[in-house]
């Protein structure tokens, strides 16, 4: 009992340090590119798995989760560091959700912003994270995504009255 | 002589009158004044018939007078005086009688209303007066009774009446202090943090009341007024407690109802009001102003309240719109905004699928153990199990039987097929958002086996100092981005078995990234 306590702190841990430490080896990839770089990492570890190489495998599984953690390949390579390395994984939206809205806020790059917005909103769909990415958007001059995400904001419960009125006019 | 006899009669009525008149008047007189005199001792009060007889036998011996009949007159008047003195030493020894039972009486009250310990000197000066009322009654002295007996009267009827008095004053005011503690009691909250205290109240209470009952008001008055200090501070303890309980109470709503996201959405308006008056309540509270605090605590309850509930009817309101079944304006807005997009994300993974057909006519992008891959020509033999068939005959590729699709497959055109498939028909269905996340995932694969075959190429460099390694060529090829190095691996798969082990020479595809 005391040895499982453990290894789930101790899993618990490793999500959360992997998702504080993220910041730099990732900020600069679309939700699409890590979803894709995500299943790639998975592929790799599985490969290592077989060659034996477990340490490496940890670490590729790993960097599966750190990657796009609400992914399928995620819950793959959680699957297997719980059953082959003792390490009892959990995904918690709420809490990635805030991570990488805290990363998008805290960042000063645009770009960085919409990507870590993206991700919160992969994450859990909220209207104030498609009004935030369709401010950047109009900030970068490229009205067609400002509009998808207007849209898309009205769609999950936004109200179109309340809307910032340089926003009004991307209202379909 | 003639005149003689003219004037006889009249001597003779004049003898008459001067014989038997004067004798009946004064019989009436005297009973007259026997009857005054009964008066005077209060006949009418202590000899009652006597008196009334000696009354009536006085008017008889009147009419009798005035009727001129001397003799019946008489004979009635002197009854009257008798019955008339008879009737005033009857009331003296009454009314002596009367006073000395009426002393004994008031003595005996004073006695009991604690008049040794009220008053002490009065009442001895009144035991004195009585011993000598008693020797005086005792020798059967009715005046002397009579009138030292009212004096004592008066004396003993001032003692009771000061007794009483006193008596009543410590009662009220230990009643006063009960109907205190009686209130206190029916408040939860006193019994929730003054318990011991109303308990000592009481306990006082109990103590002023035995003193009463010895007839000891100061000692009564005493508890009394203990006990209503002891009620008044507990009431301002807990008025107290109460406070800070209500502020207490009201900054934990206030955190509360700030977590809530439909709150925060809807009413933060509102909200928002209620936090400068929980700091005024904490001013309050610090300057011991419990009742301010209670106020201003209150006011916030009521504001947060009011915000908790506008947001619950806003989120209800827009619940209702998307649940409800009628197409309203807005819905339809959405539906078609939906559709729109559905379409161009179904339409732009077609023509990635076209694209990609293209690319393989030229046999340029071949298939190999379900994976596409850059295929070096003359390298390796071709498998041509999977990926010919668009039902995913693949043992690489597989795609469950309900509509989710495991993304951890490695991507090949029959994947990209099922999704649109899969995309068109929630299009079909009216599913617009499914439809556009299938649609979205088609392309993404598409975008994957695009980049497998359009990427540059890098060749292992023999540098015995700087040996090459994935993880370098991903820094080299990717902008210093080394975790990107199993985009790389994966694009080469086939001419990399163990991805630590990689030969000076090998020409490795790179991939560039997809998805953006």
């Amino acid at each position: 009992m005391k040895l499982f306590s453990v290894t789930v702190l101790a899993g618990i841990l490793i999500s959360f340090c992997l998702l504080h430490a993220e910041t730099d080896i990732s900020s600069a990839l679309t939700p699409l590119q890590r979803l894709t770089n995500s299943e790639a990492w998975l592929d790799v570890g599985k490969t290592y798995l077989g060659l034996k190489k477990m340490k490496n495998a940890e670490a590729c599984l790993l960097r599966t989760v750190e990657f796009y953690p609400m992914g399928k390949a995620a819950g793959e390579a959680r699957e297997i560091l719980n059953s082959r390395f003792g390490m009892s994984m959990v995904y918690l939206p709420d809490q990635v959700y805030l991570r990488y809205l805290q990363k998008a806020q805290s960042s000063s790059d645009p770009d960085i912003r919409i990507k870590f917005y993206s991700m919160a909103l992969e994450a859990k769909e909220s209207p104030d994270i498609c009004l935030d990415l369709a401010r950047l958007y109009l900030k970068r001059g490229e009205p067609e995504q400002t509009r998808i995400f207007v849209n898309r904001a009205i769609q999950d419960g936004w109200d179109k009255n309340k809307l910032d009125f340089r926003l009004q006019e991307y209202v379909r | 002589m003639n005149s003689i006899y003219k004037i006889l009669p009249f001597l003779t009525i004049l003898l008459f009158f001067a014989s038997c008149g004067p004798d009946a008047t004064k019989a009436v007189g005297d009973a007259k004044s026997a009857i005054e005199r009964a008066r005077l001792v209060e006949a009418p009060a202590y000899s009652a018939d006597e008196f009334h007889s000696a009354s009536s036998l006085y008017d008889m011996a009147k009419q009798f007078l005035d009727a001129q009949k001397s003799g019946d007159a008489v004979k009635k008047a002197l009854e009257s005086k008798d019955m008339a003195e008879k009737s005033f030493t009857n009331a003296v020894i009454r009314r002596a009688d009367a006073i000395y039972q009426k002393d004994t009486d008031l003595l005996a009250k004073a006695t009991a209303q604690f008049a040794d310990k009220l008053a002490a000197a009065k009442i001895r000066d009144a035991r004195s007066d009585y011993d000598l009322l008693s020797k005086v009654y005792q020798a059967k002295d009715y005046d002397g009774t009579y009138t030292n007996g009212t004096n004592l009267a008066a004396k003993l009827a001032d003692i009771v009446d000061y007794t009483a008095k006193e008596l009543d004053r410590v009662k009220g005011v230990i009643a006063a202090v009960q109907g205190r503690s009686d209130d206190a009691v029916t408040d939860p909250d006193v019994r929730k943090y003054a318990a011991d205290d109303l308990k000592r109240a009481n306990d006082l209470l109990d103590g002023a009341r035995a003193s009463l009952a010895q007839g000891d008001l100061d000692p009564a008055t005493n508890q009394a007024a203990q006990a209503d200090a002891v009620i008044t501070g507990l009431l301002a303890r807990v008025d107290a407690e109460k406070a800070k309980d209500a502020v207490a109470e009201v900054s934990e709503k206030y955190e509360n109802a700030s977590k809530q996201d439909i709150v925060i959405k809807y009413a933060a308006d509102v909200l928002v009001q209620a936090k400068p008056l929980i700091d005024d309540a904490r001013t309050a509270l610090d300057k011991s102003n419990w009742a301010d605090a209670r106020s201003k605590a209150r006011d916030a309850s009521q504001l947060i309240d009011d915000a908790v509930r506008k947001a619950e009817e806003a989120y209800r309101k827009v619940q209702a719109v998307r649940q409800t079944n009628t197409i309203d304006l807005d819905r339809q807005q959405e539906l078609e905004a939906q559709k729109k997009r559905a379409a161009e994300f179904i339409e732009e993974a077609k023509q990635r699928l076209e694209k990609l057909r293209s690319l393989k006519k030229t046999g340029f992008l071949e298939p190999v153990h379900g994976d596409f891959a850059y295929i070096l020509p003359g390298m390796f033999h071709l498998s041509d199990n999977v990926g010919r068939d668009n039902a995913g005959a693949s043992s690489a590729t597989s795609i469950s039987s309900s509509s989710n699709v495991s993304t951890n497959t490695s991507p090949t055109e029959a994947l990209v097929e099922k999704y649109i498939r899969m995309a068109e028909d929630a299009y079909a269905n009216e599913e617009y958002l499914d439809a556009i996340d299938y649609a979205r995932e088609a392309i993404r694969i598409a975008d994957v086996l695009l980049s497998d075959q359009a990427g540059r190429t890098y060749t292992v460099q023999l540098r015995p100092n700087n040996r090459d390694c994935l993880w370098k060529i991903a820094g080299y090829m990717y902008d210093k981005q080394y975790w990107l190095w199993p985009m790389i691996w994966r694009a080469n798969k086939y001419l990399i078995q163990d991805p630590d082990l990689i030969y000076p020479g090998q020409e490795f595809k790179v991939p560039p990234l997809a998805g953006k």
